[in-house]
């Protein structure tokens, strides 16, 4: 009963954003205010590539993205990349926010010292919707059957131009 | 098919203007960025003098 | 009376309208390749549904409307126009349907900033989007803007050579290649083709080259490469270029921008051997030249106002945006937020002169265009020699544009007709967004980003935007693709139909 208890109570500090995370946001909106500075961020990492030197992870959190560069033996955790058919795995990075990074052209970015993976990805399910499948078959069907059923009785060919034109 | 009957010389004298235009035109395009990153390098030059 | 049109001349309009949208149904269609390729089945009915549709809508008009008399111009100019606008309509099934815009008018919002070429975006979690609704938006902009594809229909469809003529001119293609507007067509549509798969190579290898996985560089370099030729600016990702971290892939985008904004003509006539041409004509230099002035503008400001201080970042960051601005594609590689956070007010108002000016003539750019700028310009510098010169002197002057033409006063009244349009709109589209609550300089912004059909964002395009405002700028990019001549004459000819039932 106690467990009981103490797992409700613990429960929704799972979905409360991780004490010290900074929103991806607020560094867009502020980018001068946390220039420099060491913090920490988090977001679903929806892409990744493979440098030399290093990986690039680009982070999404909340809608706004982040490009997040770290060492390959950080970014060895991060296992699903977000996509149409995935939830990427969703990370916790610290490291230091450049708003204008002297190391890449000048692109705000985030430079990774530390990457935790909190959640991992996950497959979506996407089922096909069977009465709009049966809806769209019909409509295009009748469309076209329409389309091609008027032609011949007009005894037209369905193109306007004769093959010698082009 | 054209490639095969022509061999890589008749096929390339065959459309020398369309393949040569396309190479300008690449150049061209080229130019206007490699200029531009002249510039900027000039300006980062210059002011460091 | 003038612009009045009778119940047979929106008898010719409808017909052919319905004729177009025949070929526009299985356009519609292309999106299934990637939808079975990539596994997405779930995404089916959106095409077939919106296929359908517009083939009920076709058969309709093409049937009830039926009639054997030709078009003329006024019947051309209202046809693109609503063309534009139905079309774009139809388009939007498939992305209300696939949730990638949270409401229907967003939705049309999308699909009509794709058709128009813009590539302002509504778009809500494009990375979490099924690659087929990413190809259908991509496609949208290749189709509406790199080839224009009503004149392709016509072409197609049409009943005889004079309504392609016609819609040719309508769609804001003033100049035909050949003789024959079909193998015009065929030409705009090869040349197209043939940077498309170019470009798509070029920009498979630079993504793999910046390490992404060969199958998104790929999808991603076809995407690209449908929006940067067609300088739209649509991106798979919500980061736009600034996904791929890389210079390489940068550079390439930018080459193929620069190449789309080149006058179809100008591509003719290097493809067929004339390689002079790019050093005689007028319309080539004034490009190069205002686009070169206004890098130097912008890489001055961006150094001297400590905002950049190596060149690899003056270069990707401000000649990108720049570049990006004046071929009128809207790519980007800094969060559209920086432009007003980061960057003086100055530099806002030089990348609005950049897209109020844009690319070529008869290329895949929006804006005034670099030969009515280049006309402009020349009878400017004729009215100040004037005073100086005896009063029965003669003077004239002339430009280069595939041949030697006279600067005559009618050349100069067209160029300065669109020109004043252009910006009659550009500050009644400021003036609303201003109405809004926004910064005069973000307005300025933004509406020349809508106007002149570039996608680039200060901020202010969002799906949080008013409705009021979206649907103002819709009517912007609708209006600065046609060139503005072609809408308000469908506008003048409908409110006199009407005005005429109501007596």
């Amino acid at each position: 009963m106690m467990k009981r208890i103490l797992l409700c109570l613990l429960l929704p500090l799972l979905f409360l954003p991780a004490v010290g995370a900074i929103p991806v946001e607020e560094l867009v909106k502020n980018p001068q205010e946390w220039d420099g500075k060491s913090l920490t961020v988090r977001g679903e990492v929806v892409g990744r590539l493979e440098k030399k030197e290093g990986v690039w992870l680009n982070l999404l959190d909340n809608g706004w993205p982040l490009g997040v560069w770290c060492a390959k033996e950080l970014a060895r955790e991060v296992r699903v990349i977000g996509d149409y058919k995935h939830v990427g795995d969703t990370v916790e990075v610290t490291g230091i926010f450049h708003a204008k990074c002297r190391e890449h052209g000048g692109e705000p970015d985030f430079h990774a010292e530390n990457l935790k993976v909190v959640s991992e990805g996950y497959a979506i399910r996407r089922p096909m919707n069977l009465l709009l499948l049966t809806l769209s078959l019909f409509l295009f069907l009748a469309g076209l059957s329409t389309a091609l059923f008027l032609r011949l009785r007009r005894r037209e060919p369905f193109w306007g131009y004769s093959p010698e034109s082009f | 098919m054209a490639f095969r009957k022509l061999g890589l010389r008749g096929f390339l004298e065959k459309n020398w203007d369309f393949l040569s235009g396309l190479v300008v035109e690449f150049t061209i395009a080229s130019a206007l960025i490699l200029l531009s990153a002249a510039l900027c390098f000039l300006v980062v030059t210059l002011s460091s003098l | 009376m003038l612009f009045r049109l009778t119940g047979g001349d929106w008898k010719i309009i409808l017909y052919n309208l319905g004729r177009m949208l025949h070929l526009l149904s299985f356009v519609f269609l292309l999106p299934l390749l990637p939808a079975f390729l990539y596994e997405e089945l779930d995404t089916l009915p959106y095409f077939f549904l919106t296929s359908g549709l517009t083939l009920l809508i076709a058969t309709f008009l093409s049937h009830s409307f039926r009639t054997e008399e030709q078009m003329e111009l006024k019947h051309a100019l209202c046809l693109v126009a609503l063309a534009w606008l139905l079309t774009s309509l139809l388009a939007s099934f498939p992305l209300w349907l696939g949730k990638a815009c949270s409401s229907f008018l967003d939705a049309c919002f999308e699909s009509l900033s794709g058709f128009t070429g813009t590539g302002l975006t509504l778009a809500v979690d494009p990375d979490h989007l099924a690659r087929s609704l990413h190809f259908h938006r991509h496609l949208l902009q290749f189709l509406g803007d790199g080839v224009g594809i009503v004149v392709v229909s016509l072409a197609v469809l049409g009943r005889t050579e004079m309504s392609s003529v016609l819609a040719f001119r309508g769609e804001a293609r003033e100049e035909g290649i050949r003789p024959s507007v079909i193998r015009t067509t065929r030409l705009i549509f090869g040349i197209a083709f043939t940077f498309f798969v170019l470009g798509a190579l070029l920009l498979t290898l630079a993504g793999i080259y910046e390490g992404a996985d060969p199958d998104t560089a790929l999808f991603d370099g076809i995407c690209h490469s449908f929006t940067g030729y067609a300088t739209g600016g649509f991106s798979p990702h919500s980061q736009n270029l600034m996904y791929y971290h890389g210079m390489v892939y940068e550079i390439v985008a930018m080459i193929l921008a620069v190449i789309g904004a080149l006058n179809f003509n100008l591509h003719y006539a290097l493809l067929t051997g004339r390689k002079n041409e790019i050093f005689k004509n007028t319309e080539v230099k004034v490009f190069f030249s205002t686009t070169f002035l206004l890098c130097t503008l912008t890489t001055l400001f961006l150094f001297g106002k400590g905002i950049y201080a190596s060149t690899e970042a003056l270069f990707r960051r401000g000649v990108f945006q720049l570049i990006s601005a004046q071929t009128t594609t809207g790519f980007y590689t800094i969060p559209p937020l920086h432009l007003v956070l980061i960057w003086p007010l100055s530099l806002l108002l030089i990348l609005s002169l950049s897209m109020l000016l844009g690319g070529c003539a008869n290329s895949t750019s929006g804006g005034i265009k670099s030969l009515r700028v280049g006309i402009l310009l020349k009878s400017f510098a004729l009215e100040l020699k004037r005073p100086f010169l005896p009063r029965s002197a003669v003077i004239g002057d002339r430009f280069h544009h595939l041949k030697d033409s006279p600067l005559t006063s009618a050349v100069v009244r067209g160029a300065a007709v669109v020109a004043t349009s252009y910006l009659l709109l550009f500050f009644s589209g400021t003036f609303i967004t201003a109405a809004y609550g926004y910064g005069v300089g973000e307005a300025m912004f933004e509406t020349a980003s809508a106007l002149s059909n570039v996608g680039l964002s200060c901020g202010i395009t969002h799906p949080s935007m008013p409705a009021g405002l979206k649907l103002t700028y819709m009517m912007l990019m609708w209006m600065g693709r046609l060139e503005v001549l072609t809408v308000l004459v469908l506008l003048i000819a409908l409110a006199l139909s009407l005005g005429r039932k109501v007596e």
